[in-house]
């Protein structure tokens, strides 16, 4: 009897592992694919069936021990409720202790950090001084906002254990060793949320994403008025729309139950107006506002993309009502969000961003002859400034 | 029975066994194209002509030891001269990723510290950047073609990598 009792539960077991590895495996060959499309979660593209491919290209894959890498990566990227099991491993780890994943580091009240970098003074020097000559050889004042990543001023926020964020070395290093002004972004920061400038440091960073939110844009903006006597605008005169946004780090770290950003757009006719020219020549592609309209529209994965049409190599921006000077942006994608903010003042604002630059594009000195830009600004994330960010297309 | 079956497997391990040297023995000539001989420039304008890419905007750098070693980091010392110019042809874009890269090396060991450093540090980088902004560019940039053979480098990110890859090795391992 008992012998009976036993050997019942070894098929019921067997049984049921049986069954549930049958049915995923029905629900991987029969539910519907979306091969080569965008993940809207994930924000990037799925794997596409390896043996759709070529009998020669299948070949080669398994001479090269490709096949098999390839196999496993469609099987992931297909394998029925995905995005449940991401979420699963995501929140279990964070139950287990471990408060990163995919690189990024989960803090308090929802935000999500960044990994830390590696600073390499080295390639910081590097970088600083392609900018220097750069500027030396449009004789133009030149600055330099190094933006860090949200720990190095939203601390509180940050879980018991986590990295070491050295984004303040590498700014402190860059001021100390270039010929340039350098501004030492988390004390202006500082300063503004204990002049009652900005609401706290929370608001000037993104939860889900990497990047500054406008109000962290607009007081850089500020500190970039006052560096040239001027009035800036308020944020009163703009209109101010609001819209969810699911950032960088959302979309890596799994944790879909985090609460949203808010992405703000901010408006005014000047900015509605502006023109707004991507590229050069006749692959040169126009358009009219400086914000994506379509990249706000419901259903849209990556907002901060209508910040001035996402990452180009080269952009011009034109406002007729602008005080007739023009200024040079070198940027990475941080500077898409400030970069309106300076159109309001500026006739022309010419918007560089080398890790998108060709050979076919102008070089920039030729832009910057032409328009006749008497600033260089340069705003670029902690990252940019510590890694390759082909600054040799600065000539 | 016993050991009839010990003495029929082993026959079929002794066939299998010289299939493998069969297999593996003698063989055709390689190719090696001859150093100073290839047209790299027009290596890269077949291949821009010849194979698929999205991006309008792909052209030929007027300056292309200025993209390779100025933007690119490749050294200049590693790649072969000839009448005061660097052997070296480039195509780039701006929208998207996609490039020729065609060059000849100073020796076998430079083409494959080119390949082997600086377009691989290149394409990662390139990842990185359009992980965030163009994820549906970074399949290109994994699939991407590097082949090297010896002076020779031909880099590829193309639309088609597959078909790349059977054109860049026509040109430079079939001969």
């Amino acid at each position: 009897m008992k012998g009976d009792r036993f050997k019942t539960a070894h098929i019921v077991t067997t049984a049921v592992f049986a069954v549930c590895i049958l049915a995923f495996f029905a629900l991987l060959i029969f539910l519907p694919k979306h091969e080569g499309e965008l993940s809207s979660l994930e924000f990037r593209t799925l794997a596409v069936n390896p043996f759709k491919a070529s009998g020669e290209t299948l070949a080669r894959q398994l001479v090269r021990g490709e096949l098999s890498a390839n196999v496993d990566t469609y099987l992931e990227d297909h394998f029925p409720a995905r995005s449940f099991f991401i979420a699963v491993n995501s929140y279990t780890s964070r139950l287990a202790g471990r408060n990163a994943v995919q690189s990024v580091v989960q803090g308090r009240n929802g935000r999500l950090y960044d990994a830390a970098l590696e600073i390499d003074r080295d390639k910081i020097g590097s970088n600083l001084a392609r900018i220097e000559s750069f500027a030396e050889e449009l004789d133009v004042s030149a600055e330099i906002v190094i933006v860090p990543n949200a720990a190095v001023c939203v601390e509180d926020e940050l879980p018991l254990l986590h990295p070491v964020y050295r984004d303040a070395e590498a700014i402190a290093f860059a001021a100390e060793h270039g010929k340039l002004k350098v501004y030492d972004l988390p004390a202006v920061y500082k300063r503004a949320v204990g002049a009652g400038e900005a609401e706290s440091m929370a608001s000037l960073f993104y939860r889900t994403d990497h990047h500054w939110t406008m109000e962290g844009a607009y007081v850089c903006y500020r500190t970039l008025c006052d560096a040239v006597v001027a009035s800036p605008r308020d944020k009163g005169d703009f209109t101010v729309e609001s819209y969810d946004f699911y950032g960088s780090f959302y979309r890596k770290a799994g944790l879909w139950l985090t609460k949203p950003d808010t992405l703000e757009v901010w408006r005014n006719d000047a900015l509605d107006n502006a023109s707004v020219t991507i590229g050069a020549g006749d692959t040169a592609v126009k358009h009219i506002g400086v914000y994506d309209e379509a990249q706000l529209a419901e259903g849209e994965i990556d907002r901060y993309a209508a910040y001035l049409y996402s990452n180009n190599g080269l952009t011009v921006i034109e406002n007729e009502y602008g005080n007739g000077e023009a200024v040079m942006l070198i940027k990475d994608s941080y500077g898409n969000s400030i970069a309106p903010l300076l159109v309001c003042d500026y006739s022309t604002v010419i918007m560089i961003d080398t890790r998108y630059y060709s050979s076919s594009l102008p070089d920039p000195s030729e832009v910057a002859r032409q328009y006749g830009v008497s600033r260089l600004i340069v705003v670029f994330g902690t990252e940019s400034m510590v890694t390759e960010s082909w600054l040799g297309y600065l000539r | 029975m016993k050991k009839t079956f010990k003495t029929i497997v082993s026959f079929i391990l002794i066939g299998v066994f010289a299939a493998c040297f069969a297999a593996c023995s003698g063989g055709t000539k390689v190719y090696v194209p001859e150093p100073g001989k290839l047209d790299i420039a027009g290596m890269a304008t077949r291949i821009f002509n010849e194979c698929k890419f999205d991006d309008t905007g792909l052209a030929a750098s007027p300056n292309p030891e200025f993209t390779v070693c100025t933007v690119y980091g490749v050294d200049a010392a590693l790649i072969a001269g000839e009448d005061g110019a660097k052997r070296v042809a480039c195509y780039t874009a701006s929208a998207t990723p996609e490039m020729i890269i065609c060059l000849e090396a100073v020796d076998a060991a430079a083409a494959q510290k080119i390949g082997g450093e600086t377009i691989t540090s290149l394409i990662a980088t390139y990842i990185n950047d359009y992980t965030n902004y163009g994820p549906e560019q970074v399949d290109k940039l994994k699939t991407h073609v590097c082949i090297i053979n010896g002076t020779y480098l031909i880099a590829i990110v193309s639309a088609d990598n597959t078909a790349a890859r059977e054109f860049a090795n026509k040109l430079l391992i079939e001969g």
